[in-house]
């Protein structure tokens, strides 16, 4: 071989070796027609159908590559083997050279193309294409006006066409690889990408209310779906194909229906866009699905012609020629109206072990060759690979997803529940079935596919497990079936019996035994026939257990995993309600007990104190008894301040039980008097004179009575409950004596005063000691409120006093008025009532 | 005789004075009162030197008087008693000074509070003047 042919192989070798596409074969091809001056250079290889054996040959060449130069026009695709050099090339297994192709007219003269471009002599030699036997040829041809090829030519065509396989398979091994690390790239930046922006979403819910509002719209799929579009460019691009699609499953939404995830196709004639594996299989990527088998067909346009052959190597596929997809794929590759497109096909199902889930498919090559070989079949294969670890890792995100956002809504539904019961345990106001009622919606809501929903509790009294509220019966029942069920009970007697319903079993082996049906073999329900499966789960805390929670589905859909663990806390959470419940009901009742056994006692103490002051006539003792008259005063009148406050601290209880129970105060209509100047000043008198005894006296504190303004009440209407007019005023007397400074002086006066455009009456309880501040004016009057220094210069009290006066106020439609401390440092407290005439 | 009753409310300590000075073991005696435990804290000095010969000791003691600068309370109020038990424990001067814990608080109550050393003993408030007196004269004899 000359030197320049010999340079040139190494040229073609290193050429080949920096291709980065399939396509750079062409310009391998380009190289070899330039060494030899020739004007075309083509691979050639058999189609799938081929038998060189047979007499006469049958199948065809297709051109897997070529070269041509500018001035000359290929329309030709393929060749018959039969009549071709390059057929006799294959079929011999020699290289066939004619100096000229108009000299085998008789045989192979299938190259009419050849006469058209004045192209002349050819060479054609044989080669094993990816294959065992001789499959290939590769086919150099020079125009008119240049020589024949020569013997050495021929040796350089020769060896070069040795070369071809090797080094196609190093371009493809190559493309293959970019393929591969490209489609990495892109799984591991969609990855990145879910990620950051997760933990975004985060960091954004953890500044912000952790309302749903607050994260994105992204339902995790998106930047999935983009990487898979991508990968479906990619793969196109390399296989050179008009359409490279993925259908795959997402058992999240519907199982067994593989849908359109990602195309790199934007035009879709045949529209269909999701395939069933149980009812599509009388399409090709139907098929593929339910057989899970890669499929390569070479060209779709000869489905009849090469179905028996098809149906052979992929048992009972089928495909119905569709004219559409024929002209759209003409369109596409802009050819002439009446030149059918070659309309080749693979697909590959997609698979983690043995679970389908979906398929890859390539269709409609866009040049040479034109069909896809087996080789590329294998590299797709690899592609599903990749494609398989990504998807299965998306859907276990996203579950992992759905499942924590199904725990959060969870959690805040409890949470928002738990607020709604405390208020009602609080307010003494709970509505029972309300309560049953939300326990099953949030049940219903938080665990998918259950149906019927009920709370069985225990009545103590027959010791049965009773409907306490069912949810979910279906309305097509007959109103009598409804109420047998919901009225039907549970014996909860120890019996022999082994057919123990489940209920009762749950219920008497106690806390910790939550059912579900996969507990049970052959479980069969008479309250409820249609039960497919169960979940049971003790309602209470540790050993005390109130009923059970029973949530059954009627479908064949299955619970979701997390089913068991809610519906576990939901039962404890009914129970503790109900818990809390039966506890501060307990609590009112024992308040209420202490209430009434001392309430007439201490009546009692007062009344007879009072009598037997009134009782006791001094003058008619003897002089010489004068001390023990007054010690006899003296303890009498301690024994009435003693009594006093007893009674006020009772008096208090009585109105906190009622203001619990009711929320406001009503008067009696017997005991409302109008108020007059001399029973009022001896009120107040004797209350202060009370209020005094029990102050220490080391601090002196003093207490004085204006009578002015008291006398205005001779004149004018006021009309008040006198237990509880007394009370208020006991409370202000024995707050101003407790909390005033030493040596002061507590005083008090009244008379009529306006307040917001309102007459009123006013009692002013005025005294120097603590500094009541403009902020602190409101939270005063609130329940168990104690001033900054109360307790602790007092040691007693509840904090109720004021919050009692304030509502007898209101049931006066009067306001207890509290004023900040003046700039004397002293405070002022009024009791303003209405006046009601004059 | 020099009796040293820590109590917050007058008449209760009145009730107690009464009691002691019926017996006559007790009518010459001092008795004084301090009425509350920031006041019984500034006069632990003057108790070291004068050495009552029995503190009869409420347990819930207000913390002071109301005043215009209040001075910062230790808390509980319900343990006033017990701190200052405390005080008078951990003084050479006061540690054997025999103290009466006299509550309505019960010994349950009270629970792991209750001082240790023998010469301080615990007595229900029954409002009796007759059960303190004898009790006093009881410790002291």
């Amino acid at each position: 071989m000359t030197n320049h042919l010999d340079r040139k192989v190494s040229t073609i070798v290193q050429l080949a070796l920096d291709q980065n596409e399939l396509n750079g074969i062409v310009r391998v091809l380009k190289v070899i027609a330039d060494s030899l001056d020739a004007c075309c250079c083509i691979l050639w290889e058999t189609d799938p159908w081929v038998d060189t054996k047979a007499d006469p040959p049958t199948g065809n060449l297709y051109v897997f590559a070529r070269w041509i130069c500018d001035e000359i026009e290929m329309p030709l695709k393929e060749l018959p083997i039969d009549s071709s050099i390059n057929g006799l090339a294959i079929v011999t297994n020699q290289t066939q050279k004619t100096a000229d192709v108009r000299d085998n007219k008789d045989a192979y003269t299938r190259h009419n193309w050849i006469y058209d471009e004045d192209m002349t002599s050819m060479c054609a030699v044989p080669i094993k294409f990816d294959s065992e036997i001789i499959n290939a040829t590769l086919s150099v041809y020079r125009r008119l006006n240049v020589n024949p090829f020569t013997e050495e030519e021929q040796k350089f065509i020769e060896q070069i066409a040795l070369l071809i396989p090797p080094l196609y398979q190093a371009i493809r091994d190559k493309v293959g690889r970019k393929l591969l690390s490209e489609i990495n790239e892109i799984i591991d930046k969609a990855e990145m990408q879910i990620k950051v922006r997760e933990k975004e979403e985060t960091s954004v819910s953890q500044l912000t209310q952790p309302d749903s509002k607050s994260r994105s719209e992204n339902d995790g799929l998106t930047e999935v779906t983009k990487a898979l579009e991508d990968i479906c460019l990619k793969v196109a691009e390399t296989f050179q194909c008009v359409e490279t699609s993925l259908f795959l499953e997402n058992k999240l939404e519907n199982e067994n229906q593989f849908k359109l995830v990602a195309t790199n196709f934007d035009d879709w004639t045949s529209a269909k866009k999701t395939y069933s594996s149980e009812r599509d299989s009388n399409h090709l990527t139907g098929w593929v699905l339910k057989n899970q088998t890669p499929v390569n067909i070479f060209d779709l346009g000869n489905f009849e012609k090469d179905k028996e052959k098809l149906q052979e190597k992929y048992h009972d596929i089928n495909w119905k020629d569709s004219l559409k997809i024929k002209r759209a794929a003409g369109q596409i590759l802009n050819l002439p109206v009446d030149d059918n497109p070659t309309l080749s096909f693979m697909a590959v199902p997609i698979k983690k072990g043995n679970e389908l889930l979906g398929v890859i498919r390539c269709c409609t090559a866009m040049k040479d060759p034109w069909f896809f070989a087996d080789r590329q079949l294998d590299l797709l294969q690899m592609v599903a690979v990749q494609i398989s670890r990504f998807w299965s890792w998306a859907l276990q995100h996203l579950e992992e997803k759905k499942e924590i956002k199904v725990w959060e809504t969870f959690i805040k539904k409890i949470s928002e529940l738990n607020a709604k019961v405390q208020k009602r345990i609080d307010k003494s106001d709970v509505d029972e079935e309300e309560l049953y009622r939300q326990i099953l919606e949030l049940a219903k809501s938080s665990i998918k596919n259950s149906d019927i929903l009920s709370i069985r509790l225990r009545d103590d009294k027959t010791n049965q497990l009773y409907f306490a509220k069912i949810h979910g019966l279906k309305k097509k029942l007959s109103k009598v079936e409804i109420q047998t069920r919901e009225t039907k009970r549970f014996s909860l007697e120890k019996s022999c019996n082994k057919n123990v319903p489940l209920g009762v079993l749950v219920f008497q082996e106690g806390v910790g035994r939550s059912v579900m049906n996969a507990d049970l073999e052959n479980y069969k329900s008479e309250t409820f026939p249609e039960t497919k499966r169960i979940i049971i789960t003790p309602i209470g805390i540790q050993k005390e257990i109130q009923g059970i929670l029973d949530i059954r589905g009627t479908s064949d859909k299955p619970f979701p995993p997390h089913a068991l663990q809610m519906a576990t806390l939901l039962g404890q959470q009914l129970g503790l309600y109900l818990s809390l419940w039966e506890s501060e009901k307990q609590q009112r009742q024992v308040f209420e007990d202490l209430f009434h056994q001392t309430k007439s006692p201490v009546r009692q103490i007062f009344a007879r104190t009072l009598d037997l002051l009134q009782s006791i006539d001094y003058e008619k003792w003897d002089q010489s008894n004068d001390e023990i008259i007054v010690k006899i005063k003296d303890k009498t009148l301690m024994l009435r301040g003693v009594a006093r406050k007893a009674q006020k601290v009772i008096f208090n209880a009585g109105v906190f039980k009622e203001l619990s129970n009711d929320g406001k105060l009503k008067l009696t209509e017997p005991k409302i008097k109008r108020l007059l100047f001399n029973e009022t000043i001896k009120l107040l008198i004797e209350a202060f004179q009370d209020t005094k005894l029990l102050l220490d006296s080391s601090q002196n504190i003093k207490f004085y009575v204006e009578r002015n303004g008291l006398k205005q009440l001779d004149n004018i209407h006021v009309k008040v409950d006198m237990d509880f007019f007394e009370q208020a005023i006991n409370c202000l007397l024995d707050n101003a004596g407790k909390y005033s400074f030493e040596n002061t002086t507590v005083r008090i006066s009244a008379g009529e005063v306006k307040k917001d455009q309102n007459q009123y009456f006013s009692f002013a309880v005025n005294n120097e000691g603590f500094e009541i501040k403009a902020e602190n004016i409101n939270k005063i009057k609130e329940r168990y409120y104690r001033g900054v220094g109360a307790k602790d210069s007092t040691g007693e009290g509840s904090g109720i006093g004021l919050w009692v006066v304030d509502h007898i106020m209101s049931a006066h439609e009067g306001e207890l008025d509290i004023n900040q401390t003046d700039s004397n440092g002293r405070n002022e407290i009024r009791l303003l009532f209405p006046i009601s005439g004059r | 005789m020099y009796i040293l009753i820590v109590e917050d409310d007058e008449p209760q300590f009145n009730l107690v004075k009464s009691g002691l000075e019926k017996l006559r073991s007790f009518s010459n005696a001092r008795i004084e009162r301090i009425a509350t435990e920031f006041d019984f804290q500034k006069k632990i000095e003057k108790i070291a030197i004068e050495k009552p010969d029995i503190i009869i000791m409420d347990v819930m003691l207000k913390w002071t008087f109301p005043s215009r600068v209040m001075p910062p309370s230790p808390g509980d109020m319900d343990r006033a008693g017990i701190r200052c038990e405390k005080l008078l424990s951990e003084n050479e001067e006061t540690k054997n000074i025999p103290v009466i814990l006299y509550t309505v608080l019960s010994k349950d109550d009270l629970n792991n509070e209750l001082p240790k050393r023998t010469n301080v003993k615990y007595l229900d408030k029954d409002f009796n003047a007759n059960t303190i007196a004898k009790e006093v004269f009881s410790l002291i004899s």
